[in-house]
């Protein structure tokens, strides 16, 4: 818990060499995304969760995770790329999200999941891309392998529109 | 005063006081207003005037109060106004005072004179009346009377308004004041104008019957009560001499006892009516007939009170019935002549026996003309029953004045009809008297006589005019009738006859005797008085030969009555007779030179010497000229004519010599023609001959050809047929091999298709290869995260699930390229197949077409043995024809011998032919001559030329060809 704290802190205090963040990433759309893996429950097979009334578009419904009930979100919808056909790779990635007010259990729907990458912390950029609706989900940019890795700013999922 | 009529007693007395009380009232109320001079006078005035009227009316209530003195009390009173107003209703009532001026009427009054009471109010009662009795004395002393207070009742004829008549029963009444004076008159009127108007009706009635008819009234008991004139007239009494008698004074005394007359009257006091004709006495007996009736008058509780008899005399016309009768009766019994008489409707009332008789006679007759006649029936039918046209006849008879005769035929029988109108005294027609007379009979016999004495007659006009010589003896043999003919014959011969009978005289012959004639008399006599049928004889006198025929006359009943001879005189007809004889002898030798002598022969005999002579002269000329023709055609000279003209049967023959002529040069000519014609035909058949047999040969050897390029056919179409067979096997091999590679090609889609399901099978379990790989990887990455999690202690488990997970990714890599490989053979695997599949099909094409082209070969090698089999029939008829060839060329020589034969028979005919001369036998021959020639020539130049040109001649021929 302490190495989260700390990676938490990463912005604000001076690089550590030494230190590195493992990404759990996933593809959308051609694109690979990054999670912190620390934030990241479980990865299980996409199965149809129990639809709930009068929830975003994006909200597929909640299941049941041994005794927990979690929502899961589409995150194709989330950030409003195309709609997502639901495939055998297509899996959802169970997520703890930790925010100021406490945490949260959810689970996202990605297109397929990648692999897992030690990240220095000091490769990790800003996007300086200025204002856009989706700019608040992303803490950075990381180059891995010569290919471009959004890392997402986990605690902004939890804020529903 | 109706106003007062009406108020009550009470009343009437209190009005006159008030008014002066009203008067006093008023001059009161009005002296304190000022004006005293004037109201001093109206007080004066009303209080006068209300004196005036309280004494008028007093004094009517006094005069009212008289009216009613008999009774006393107030209701006597009222009953007396009752009744006026009673009366008031009933009545009409009208016042007058004295001068006739009209004070007032009641409605009653007003609605019968149609005035209202202003019209006439103030009126002098004059307007009722018309304005002759206004100015008449008798209107001026009826006043006058009224005046004087006499009272008027009657009946009265009144003036209504617009002048309308009206009677009324009045009484005019004067009413008398106390000094006895009458003051007014009060008319009480009842309108009768309908029960005036109907008893004058039945006055006018009762007048009338009077005038017309004699009238008599009795008691029941049969005394008289009145008589009028016409009855006094009739009878000739006074109505004195026979009032209060009895009515038997008219009657005989027989009848007068008799029970019938008693029961007369007393069936008329039983009320019943009697009328008929009855015999009556008049004054001193004198008969008269009446037509009466006895007519009991009823009184009202229905029993008689006394008899009306009207009578009418008609003695006069009961006279005339008897005298009628008597003629009737006369005319009756008058049986010869027939009468009928009709009445001025011309309906028979009278037929005597006379006509009777004769109708029942002329029945059966007279129905062939009217069919609905019948005799006894005659009698009260119309006489339209004897005319067609029965308005015609009327018309006819309503003119007649006088006597009339018409004939009438009723189918075979002939009435002559004497019509004589009937008028009576005063020339009015009463009927038509017919008398009837059936001249049938007599009129038969006049058309008889006439008949037989037109027939006589006729007879002797014939004779006179006869022709033949007729003379006519009575039974003494003295001449009665001789004709014209006879005695211009016998003065002809008089001269001759009186050689031998000196005494003949022509002129003396009627009446002579025949005896003249005859040397023996008696001998004569007898034979004529014997005979009984034609007697024919001869005499000769004086050289004159006459023939007789006498014939006996005889009447009806056998009774001889003359004799009739007919005379001939032939003495000139024998000589001629004889000449004729001599001439006709000579013709039948056939001498035709014979005359008979003109000269001396007049009228029919010189005519039929002139005849005879000129019969033998054309006879003999016609049978010259036949003589010299059929001469000159013995010798062969056919050109001789008869160029005379004669009539019928000469003309005939010498028309038949001449055609005869003619026709034998024009038979000579064509059988000439004909027999050149042969001669040149027969000269072309031969040369035709000639050709004929060259052109066989040559047909001949090509047909030989024709049969060895046949042979050489049929063997190389027998090649084709082995051919074909050949072909036929090879192709049904191709199609058993076809079907062959077919199976295989099914076999191996199969294998294909197995090949298919076990790569399927492979992709399938490269499919659970794959998702193992999948989960193992999903499974490597949460080991991951619980590595991350584990922190440093995971460290090395971090390593062993990137491991696991590289293991997973590459066996997912593995599993995907099988998969492309397992996809890629599938595809190669399913193009294959559609290959095979395509290859099966076209081999099953290859079938087929090889099975269409086996029947197509078999087909050729079913032909091509036809063909050898149509070949060989072929052949057979070639060498047939080649055969008839052979025979055709022996026949042509033949046809040439025979037609060189024709030919020199031909020439023997033109020989014979030159037997006749006739007029164009020199040019015809040598024209013969050069057709010969020039069809000669033209025959030799054809058949030198090509065989083409030469087919005209062969065809011209081809018939007699055909022939041989």
């Amino acid at each position: 818990m302490n190495t989260v704290e700390d990676l938490d802190m990463d912005e604000t205090i001076d690089a550590d060499q030494l230190t590195t963040e493992q990404y759990l990433t996933f593809f959308m759309e051609g694109e690979e995304y990054g999670v912190d893996i620390l934030a990241v429950q479980e990865i299980r097979g996409w199965e149809s969760a129990t639809p709930v009334p009068n929830s975003s578009s994006y909200i597929k419904g909640v299941i049941n995770l041994r005794g927990t009930i979690v929502p899961i979100m589409d995150l194709r919808g989330r950030f409003d790329l195309s709609k997502p056909e639901y495939g055998p790779e297509t899996v959802v990635i169970v997520l703890k999200i930790e925010f100021d007010k406490g945490s949260r259990i959810m689970g996202v729907i990605v297109d397929a999941i990648s692999d897992v990458y030690d990240v220095p912390i000091n490769d990790i950029k800003q996007t300086g891309i200025g204002e856009n609706k989706n700019a608040r989900f992303i803490k950075g940019l990381v180059t891995v392998n010569k290919s471009m890795v959004i890392l997402l700013k986990l605690e902004q999922f939890v804020i529903f529109d | 005063m109706d106003f007062f009529n009406n108020i009550s007693f009470k009343n009437k007395v209190l009005l006159p006081w008030l008014l002066p009380v009203i008067g006093l009232l008023y001059a009161y109320a009005t002296l304190p207003t000022g004006v005293a001079s004037n109201s001093v006078l109206v007080i004066i005035l009303l209080c006068v005037i209300g004196g005036v009227v309280s004494w008028l009316i007093g004094h009517n209530a006094s005069t009212l109060m008289g009216a009613g003195s008999d009774h006393t009390g107030a209701d006597d009173y009222k009953s007396d106004q009752g009744k006026l107003i009673a009366i008031d209703k009933v009545q009409a009532i009208i016042e007058f005072n004295m001068d006739g001026t009209i004070i007032t009427a009641n409605d009653n009054f007003l609605s019968a004179v149609g005035y209202s009471l202003d019209e006439i109010k103030g009126r002098h009662h004059g307007i009722f009346v018309d304005s002759n009795f206004k100015e008449s004395q008798e209107y001026r002393d009826f006043w006058s009377e009224l005046n004087k207070g006499k009272f008027e009742a009657g009946e009265y004829k009144r003036l209504a308004k617009g002048g309308r008549e009206i009677w009324i029963q009045a009484s005019y009444n004067p009413i008398v004041n106390e000094q006895g004076t009458p003051y007014k008159v009060v008319k009480f009127a009842t309108d009768v104008t309908d029960i005036k108007l109907e008893s004058a009706n039945n006055k006018g009635k009762v007048d009338a019957i009077n005038i017309s008819q004699a009238c008599i009234e009795f008691n029941m008991d049969g005394t008289i009560i009145t008589a009028n004139d016409n009855f006094l007239n009739a009878v000739g009494y006074t109505l004195d001499e026979i009032k209060g008698h009895h009515h038997s004074i008219f009657v005989e005394p027989e009848y007068k006892n008799s029970q019938e007359y008693t029961a007369f009257w007393e069936q008329l006091n039983r009320g019943e009516y009697e009328a008929k004709e009855y015999k009556r006495l008049g004054k001193n007996g004198k008969e008269i007939w009446i037509q009466a009736s006895y007519n009991p008058i009823l009184d009202l509780n229905g029993k008689p009170y006394k008899v009306v008899k009207f009578a009418t005399d008609i003695t006069t016309q009961t006279n005339e019935n008897i005298s009628n009768n008597r003629i009737k009766r006369a005319l009756d019994s008058c049986a010869e002549s027939c009468l009928m008489v009709a009445d001025e409707d011309y309906n028979l009332v009278y037929t005597n026996k006379g006509v009777q008789d004769m109708f029942e006679v002329a029945e059966s007759e007279i129905i062939k003309s009217i069919p609905s006649f019948n005799a006894d029936k005659v009698l009260g039918q119309n006489i339209d029953v004897f005319h067609k046209n029965p308005s015609h006849q009327r018309s006819m008879l309503n003119e007649l004045t006088s006597v009339h005769k018409a004939q009438l035929n009723l189918g075979d029988r002939i009435f002559v009809l004497i019509v004589n109108p009937v008028f009576d005294d005063s020339r009015v027609r009463i009927g038509t008297v017919v008398e009837w007379n059936d001249i049938t009979e007599k009129l038969a016999k006049e058309t008889e006589d006439k008949r037989i004495s037109d027939e006589n007659t006729r007879v002797r006009r014939a004779l006179d005019a006869c022709t033949a010589n007729t003379m006519v003896a009575d039974n003494d043999l003295n001449v009665i009738y001789a004709n014209d003919a006879v005695l211009g014959m016998l003065n002809t011969a008089e001269s001759d006859i009186q050689k031998q009978l000196p005494n003949f005289r022509t002129n003396n012959l009627i009446g002579s005797n025949i005896d003249i004639f005859h040397k023996n008399p008696s001998h004569q006599r007898k034979m004529l008085a014997a005979l009984n049928d034609t007697y024919r004889t001869q005499i000769d006198v004086g050289g004159r030969k006459f023939t007789l025929i006498a014939n006996p006359i005889s009447n009806d009943e056998g009774d001889r009555l003359g004799t009739v001879v007919e005379w001939n005189d032939r003495t000139q007809e024998v000589a001629v007779e004889e000449e004729v004889d001599t001439i006709i002898e000579a013709a039948g030798k056939g001498d035709l030179t014979q005359r008979a002598e003109v000269s001396g022969k007049t009228g029919f005999f010189k005519e039929l010497a002139m005849g005879l002579n000129s019969l033998m002269s054309i006879s003999e000329n016609a049978i010259n000229d036949t003589a010299r023709v059929l001469a000159g055609m013995a010798q062969g000279n056919l050109d001789e004519r008869i160029d005379s003209d004669y009539e019928g049967v000469f003309g005939q023959l010498k028309d038949d010599a001449n055609t005869t002529g003619i026709k034998l040069t024009e038979v000579i000519g064509s059988i000439r023609e004909a027999a050149q014609t042969v001669q040149t035909g027969s000269t072309e058949i031969a040369q035709g001959n000639t050709d004929l047999s060259q052109r066989t040969e040559e047909q001949a050897s090509s047909l030989e050809e024709t049969a060895a390029s046949m042979e050489e056919m049929t063997s190389s179409v027998k090649q084709t047929s082995e051919n074909a067979v050949h072909a036929n096997q090879l192709a049904s091999a191709a199609q058993d091999r076809a079907e062959k590679g077919g199976e295989v090609v099914g076999r191996a889609v199969g294998a294909m298709e197995e090949i298919n399901s076990s790569s399927k099978k492979i992709a399938d379990i490269i499919g659970v290869i794959d998702e193992i790989a999948f989960q193992t990887n999903l499974l490597a990455l949460n080991a991951a995260v619980e590595a991350a999690r584990a922190g440093e202690q995971g460290k090395g488990f971090a390593v062993v699930a990137g491991e696991v997970r590289n293991l997973a990714q590459r066996s997912a890599g593995a599993a995907k390229e099988i998969k492309d490989l397992i996809r890629d053979s599938v595809e190669k695997v399913d193009n294959g197949t559609e290959l095979v599949n395509e290859s099966g099909k076209t081999l099953s094409e290859i079938v087929e077409a090889v099975a269409k082209v086996s029947t197509m070969i078999k087909e050729i090698s079913s032909a091509s043995e036809e063909q050898a089999s149509g070949i060989e029939q072929v052949n057979k008829a070639i060498s047939q024809m080649d055969e008839m060839t052979q025979q055709n060329a022996a026949l042509v020589e033949e046809a040439s011998a025979a037609s060189e034969t024709m030919t020199e028979q031909a020439t023997s005919m033109m020989n014979l032919m030159g037997f006749f001369q006739t007029e164009d036998r020199g040019r015809a021959v040598p024209v013969a001559v050069t057709q010969t020639v020039k069809s000669q020539a033209q025959a030799r130049s054809i058949s030198g030329s090509n065989s083409v040109a030469s087919r005209p001649v062969i065809t011209d021929s081809d018939d007699d060809w055909q022939e041989f």
